[in-house]
């Protein structure tokens, strides 16, 4: 096995509704296969701290949850919060972002499957209200992607089924 | 006090064997829907149903990044849910074999006609399952339009697991694993219901 | 030769109805949805349908009572993989004739379209 993007030093698997926050710099964050979830990679990388967030809903609607990323409203604050908790500055965090799929090759009437769509603005919405930058994104459409961040490097992969991971 | 909590575990315990029963009858019946499809026995070889956190039942379907052929029924009427009938690729493709007389190739993708053959078997295993349920207990159930996706096992499930995530943190599931005697067919069929549909279920029986 | 109209949303269960009665001699023509049969009917003027239930864009009830209104001696069977009683009871009513079961064989087609207008 060559060495290529993908490093073998710590790997965590964010799962759904979960996030992760690392400030070391050989850890390789992942969300693996996001449909119509939305992952977010966040970097301070002069500070060196690190996040990772996949977002399952648009809204909490107040609702309480143990799952601190499950919702993109208060999962986008806590993910923000937890990086400053560990040394990032606030103005310097950046996201990348991908996900939001509509998964279907036939036609999907189920509204079901418009949840995408709402992670994508609900997404989008609670950074620009929390003044953080999305820097690069890769959204919609109808394919599954697993979303990677390197630590140290601060680079950011996105990959679709069976293909190789391209840079975002 | 003893007394109360001592009949509340066997009203649960009751229940959970009432619900394994209502859900086994039903996976009997859409197996059988299966096998008449297909030409050949097909039989239930794993059932288990379970609540577990949201983020485990993804990987029901497979490793988060395995491709995997999935098709997804939503369940209507008088109460809600999702279905899901998954295979391997190739699995899908012999399938379609026996469905068309002709297997397709996995690197051209599936056709209109392919695409269609397996949400109708989908469609046929979903709604063998909800009409056994609806036949025991009067509840009225119907699947919507089969939806199918050909991707990440993560990716094919996250809209339904949304779904249910609004209500809970958990998530009910009837994990079921099928195939033929020789092993050459083998799929997964999993029945996601809201929380109000295990209630509407066990309350009409109950009458 | 007499004509049948079949009705589903899926490409697959129309191919296999259509090669089914087009063998026996019958002339099939097709509708993807409850909306376009409802119109298709009105113009064909088919001597029976074969009407799947489920399907998006006006399901194969609805489909039935608007044919049924158009022509109140349209012959009508339903095809279905839910032999749930309510669904039954509730197209006989609204006027279908007869019920087909999902996965179907050629004989219970044939069957059917021949019990309609045999």
């Amino acid at each position: 096995m060559t060495q290529t993007a993908i490093r073998a030093e710590n790997r965590i698997a964010v799962g759904l509704g979960d996030m992760s926050v690392v400030t070391d710099s050989e850890t390789t964050l992942a969300c693996l296969g996001l449909g119509s979830c939305v992952g977010i990679a966040a970097s301070d990388q002069q500070a060196s701290v690190y996040g990772m967030a996949h977002i399952v809903l648009p809204n909490s609607g107040g609702r309480s949850t143990e799952s601190k990323a499950k919702y993109a409203d208060t999962g986008v604050p806590r993910l923000i919060e937890e990086m400053v908790a560990n040394g990032a500055i606030k103005s310097r965090i950046r996201f990348k972002i991908a996900g939001g799929a509509q998964m279907a090759l036939s036609n999907a009437t189920n509204p079901v499957f418009k949840i995408g769509e709402r992670n994508i603005e609900a997404v989008t919405e609670a950074a620009k209200a929390a003044g953080i930058r999305i820097v690069s994104k890769e959204l919609g459409g109808s394919r599954g992607r697993t979303l990677r961040l390197e630590t140290g490097s601060g680079r950011v992969f996105v990959s679709e089924a069976g293909a190789t991971p391209e840079e975002l | 006090m003893e007394m109360t909590s001592v009949q509340d575990k066997d009203q649960a315990l009751l229940e959970d064997q009432v619900w394994t029963g209502l859900v086994a009858g039903g996976i009997t019946h859409a197996i059988s829907g299966l096998s008449e499809m297909v030409g050949q026995p097909v039989r239930t070889t794993f059932l288990a149903p379970r609540t577990l956190p949201a983020a485990a039942v993804s990987t029901l379907v497979g490793d988060p990044e395995d491709q995997m052929v999935a098709i997804h029924l939503g369940v209507e009427g008088e109460a809600s849910g999702h279905i899901m009938v998954a295979f391997q690729p190739q699995t899908a493709v012999d399938l379609l074999g026996l469905l068309l007389g002709e297997k397709p190739s996995l690197e051209e993708g599936f056709s209109e006609l392919e695409v269609s053959a397996m949400g109708e078997m989908g469609n046929i295993m979903g709604a063998y399952f909800l009409s056994a349920l609806g036949d025991v207990t009067n509840v009225e159930l119907r699947p919507t339009p089969p939806t199918v996706m050909m991707d990440m096992a993560a990716a094919v499930i996250d809209a339904a697991v949304a779904d249910l995530m609004m209500y809970a943190d958990d998530v009910l599931v009837v994990d079921t694993r099928f195939g033929t005697t020789d092993q050459q067919i083998r799929g997964v069929f999993l029945v996601l219901p809201n929380p109000e549909l295990k209630a509407v279920l066990l309350d009409k029986w109950q009458d | 030769m007499p004509s049948v109209m079949v009705v589903d949303d899926a490409a697959f269960m129309r191919m296999k109805a259509t090669k089914m009665l087009s063998e026996v001699g019958y002339v099939v023509t097709e509708a993807a949805t409850g909306a376009e049969a409802v119109e298709a009917y009105k113009s064909v003027s088919p001597d029976c349908v074969l009407l799947d239930i489920t399907m998006p864009d006006m399901d194969g009830l609805t489909a039935l009572k608007h044919i049924r209104e158009h022509d109140p001696n349209a012959r009508i069977a339903m095809v279905t993989a839910m032999g749930q009683q309510s669904i039954v009871m509730e197209a006989l009513k609204a006027g279908a004739m007869d019920f087909v079961v999902k996965p179907f064989t050629a004989e219970r087609v044939v069957g059917a379209v021949q019990k309609m207008i045999g």
